[in-house]
């Protein structure tokens, strides 16, 4: 362990790394909220249909 | 049975509506097990430890190239068969596609420092990559700003399928021109390919990343469903209620009188 974070080259490593979790986390999370709401949205419309 | 009966967006919830959770759960253990293995493998002799971030970059840029492919067929089907389900899809893969243009880029430029000396070049591989980026983009601009979902749906098919060119050379430009980008390494003859010790674990990141796709894309494409359903249930309650008020907005005018 101590000689990876010794190695000249670990912050480049963190930052792809980051930046990948940055990314692909925001577009997992908006995804998912998304689909959560047109869920929600498309509930509350069928109710509304049916009164 | 035809394949266009999934063009319907009632067949196409149906067909995908068992398959979603069992794709996010592969694809969180492959990603998760692809990430261990590839930050578990040895430094490579020349690029030391930055050989764990090709584990990200490669595939991130092979399914950028291959999202926009995607993009482009099912806007070419949309345009020609005229099937909804065809232009959801190519709009549900967008910002997934945009995503792993963009991690390409970034991890790209972080991997170029250190082993070329420059975050960047003006090279032909890179500028197309970059150049697709922006029509992802503009692609999902356009469809934001065009309140017709017809007329945006032809048009931003459109835009996708000028932008093919840009796809196109995004993979094959290390073919056409000398760049500072190297060409293919995986598919080289034995003995000059990839060791298999980054080879198997770059392997594996790929078939998780097209798991996560798979699972964001679907994801996208019944969120998009779903929304315009509900849209087209508020339109009809709302007709059902103009139509309501007409019919009962005389007889209340007359009741006072």
């Amino acid at each position: 362990m101590s000689t990876l974070l010794a190695d000249p080259h670990i912050g480049y490593v963190a930052l792809a790394y980051g930046a990948t979790v940055i990314v692909i986390g925001g577009l997992v999370a908006l995804t998912v909220r998304a689909n959560a709401r047109a869920r929600r949205e498309m509930a509350e419309a069928e109710r509304e249909a049916v009164r | 049975m035809s394949i266009w009966r999934y063009a319907n967006p009632a067949e196409f919830m149906r067909l995908t509506g068992w398959i979603v959770a069992p794709l996010w759960v592969a694809a969180a253990v492959l990603v998760g097990v692809g990430l261990a293995w590839s930050v578990s493998v040895p430094p490579d002799y020349q690029q030391g430890l930055t050989v764990w971030i090709l584990f990200i970059h490669v595939p991130a840029a092979l399914l950028a190239i291959n999202t926009y492919a995607l993009m482009a067929l099912a806007s070419a089907i949309g345009l020609i068969r005229r099937h909804h389900v065809s232009f959801l899809v190519a709009k549900a893969a967008a910002p997934v596609g945009a995503a792993f243009t963009l991690v390409a880029l970034v991890t790209g430029a972080v991997w170029g420092q250190p082993m070329w000396g420059t975050w960047w070049v003006w090279d032909a591989r890179l500028t197309a990559v970059l150049i697709m980026f922006f029509f992802y983009v503009g692609y999902m601009a356009l469809w934001a700003a065009i309140e017709d979902e017809d007329k945006a749906a032809d048009l931003t098919a459109v835009l996708c399928l000028v932008g093919v060119v840009f796809a196109f050379l995004s993979r094959y430009a290390v073919n056409f021109w000398a760049t500072l980008h190297q060409g293919a390494s995986l598919t080289l003859q034995e003995g000059q390919r990839v060791d298999d010790t980054y080879r198997l674990p770059l392997y594996l990141m790929m078939v998780a990343f097209y798991v996560l796709f798979a699972a964001i894309l679907v994801t996208r494409a019944r969120t998009e469903i779903r929304r315009r359903r509900a849209k087209a249930l508020r339109a009809r309650a709302d007709r059902a209620r103009e139509a309501a008020g007409r019919d009962t907005g005389p007889a209340s005018q007359e009741a006072p009188a």
